[in-house]
């Protein structure tokens, strides 16, 4: 079972500098403000990264999130993960090794986490026990 | 005099096999951000100075360092140099050669010629006693995992000492018995070997003490530092002189601020080293690297990565004149910004919306005594900001603490 709005891959530029990052925000402006977005940023080009880089992406989250989509991050350079990790950012972020594994996670988490749900026996017992775990589940 | 020293700095070139072959060394680099390991800071001084106190504490009271021009001291400022201070060569090992000569004029019986390189503590009398039972003219110094690059050379013997400072202080131009120490030894080859020598320093696991008071059992503090009285330092720590811990600032599990070195407001160091005039800026978590002149080593990811933002990671200039004239311009510049603000605000402070609590961050419901049921709450004020109750505390924990 997959969802049937697409995912959208954005490669990063080499460097995101304060320049760097306000014309990439620009690009990818009608991206974020898409019915329920799904992006995913491709990090495997990024040599260099400032806080300015930083500020973008918590920015861009903060529309996705508005517009209740998901940005999830793939393939950060070293240098990136390490300024991700410095400015405490990588937390906040789902960061995936691959940009495939990153599109994949997109269609293949709810599924999943039902099907364990549904292998426990969770969902019949909840609902016997008055839980609402199910109907969060289905909703 | 009976023992002279000659400390070579920082010039490996090329590694040599078995036979005394050189191949070009790229593995190793025994360098961060392009300057030898052995000229970095732990716990107050560098490790070539950590070398020549403990050479001197042994009694040998001529040594000479020498270290390349571009490199010589780059971290320790004029007023603070120790004895020795690295003589700069252009071609370290040509000098270390005329070291010896001039060292052999003057009468020295043996010369203890070492290359950091290696760190290694091993018992100099030991290693004396050792190569004089054997009469050797050079004996190498070796420890399990291979050759130290330090050996012990008759003065009278030249030609001994020219083969084996051309050959890196590997091979021997005779075939000799190698002093073989069980003593402690870091190899320095990466920064991850730098930040481990900070922390055996700390734990008391190598002879190198911290260069400092101890405040408090396990934390080290050295003249001038400034600790500003929100900022915690949790034991095991180091920090330097001159070095300034900003408001609210974390330095824990064997962490060192290097003298100099500013960590600003809110930034957490684990297990990392700062080395001197470095400036880690605002509300930052370092966590398992080492940080200086521009660059972070990440020893979890083994990358060493360039950081150009100056409010990530900067440099903190050496003269204490620039650093007042800087100070007080962004002085000049924070107060009228704030004195705006003020003025546009009028004194009134508004309460920022909360957001309506989902079922997922709605506090936990409170307990009857005695029974299972949780009480139930009003409706209403499940709609309403969170109300946490009196004994919630969010606890993050550092170190034992």
């Amino acid at each position: 079972m997959g969802t049937s709005r697409p995912v959208i891959v954005k490669r990063m530029p080499d460097r995101i500098n304060l320049q760097q990052a306000r014309e990439f925000c620009r690009e990818v402006q009608p991206l974020l403000r898409s019915d329920r977005p799904q992006l995913v940023f491709d990090f495997s080009t990024v040599h260099r990264m400032d806080a300015a880089g930083v500020d973008m992406l918590l920015e861009c989250m903060a529309e996705v999130m508005k517009h209740d989509g998901d940005l999830k991050l793939a393939a950060l350079s070293p240098q990136a993960a390490v300024v991700l990790e410095l400015t405490r950012a990588d937390r906040l972020f789902e960061i995936y090794e691959t940009v495939s594994d990153a599109v994949r996670s997109f269609s293949g988490f709810l599924p999943n986490a039902m099907r364990k749900y549904a292998e426990w026996g969770v969902a019949a017992t909840a609902s016997e026990s008055g839980d609402d775990t199910s109907s969060k589940i289905a909703a | 005099m009976d023992l002279a020293a000659i400390i070579i700095v920082g010039a490996r070139q090329e590694e040599f096999d078995g036979a005394g072959n050189s191949q070009r060394a790229e593995a190793v680099s025994e360098s961060f951000a392009d300057i030898p390991l052995a000229l970095l800071d732990v716990v107050g001084k560098s490790v070539v100075h950590h070398v020549a106190d403990r050479l001197r504490c042994a009694g040998v009271e001529a040594i000479t360092a020498l270290t390349t021009e571009a490199l010589c001291e780059p971290t320790v400022p004029p007023d603070r140099q120790l004895q020795p201070a690295c003589r700069p060569a252009d071609d370290t090992w040509r000098a270390a050669e005329e070291a010896f000569s001039a060292y052999a004029d003057e009468g020295v019986e043996n010369v203890l010629l070492l290359r950091l390189g290696p760190y290694a503590e091993f018992d100099l009398s030991d290693l004396l006693h050792f190569h004089r039972s054997r009469r050797q003219n050079a004996t190498l110094i070796f420890d399990r995992n291979g050759p130290l690059d330090a050996a012990v050379v008759q003065a009278v013997r030249r030609n001994d000492a020219a083969h084996l400072i051309r050959n890196g202080l590997r091979v021997s131009r005779v075939p000799a018995e190698p002093y073989v120490t069980q003593a402690y030894v870091n190899r320095l080859q990466s920064a991850p070997d730098l930040r481990r020598l900070g922390q055996d320093a700390l734990l008391m696991r190598c002879d190198i003490h911290p260069q400092g008071h101890e405040l408090k059992p396990g934390v080290w503090v050295a003249e001038r530092a400034r600790i500003h009285r929100t900022a915690r330092v949790l034991a095991p720590a180091f920090v330097g002189a001159h070095a300034k811990l900003r408001a609210a600032s974390v330095v824990t599990r064997c962490s060192t601020v290097e003298h100099h070195a500013e960590v600003d407001c809110g930034t957490v160091l684990e297990d990392t080293t700062v080395l001197p005039y470095t400036y880690v800026g605002t509300g930052l978590d370092a966590a398992h690297a080492v940080a200086g002149f521009g660059r972070v080593a990440q020893l979890r990811r083994q990358a060493e990565v360039e950081i150009a933002d100056s409010r990530l990671l900067g440099t903190v200039t050496a003269s204490a004149t620039w650093r007042t004239v800087k100070s007080a311009a962004s002085l000049a510049a924070y107060l009228p910004v704030q004195a705006v603000r003020g003025l546009l605000r009028g004194g009134r402070r508004t309460q920022p919306a909360t957001p309506a609590p989902t079922d997922a961050e709605l506090p936990a419901p409170r307990q009857r005594p005695g029974t299972l049921e949780p009480t139930p709450e009003p409706l209403a004020a499940s709609n309403q900001a969170p109300q946490f109750a009196n004994d919630f505390a969010v606890v993050r924990r550092y170190g034992n603490e």
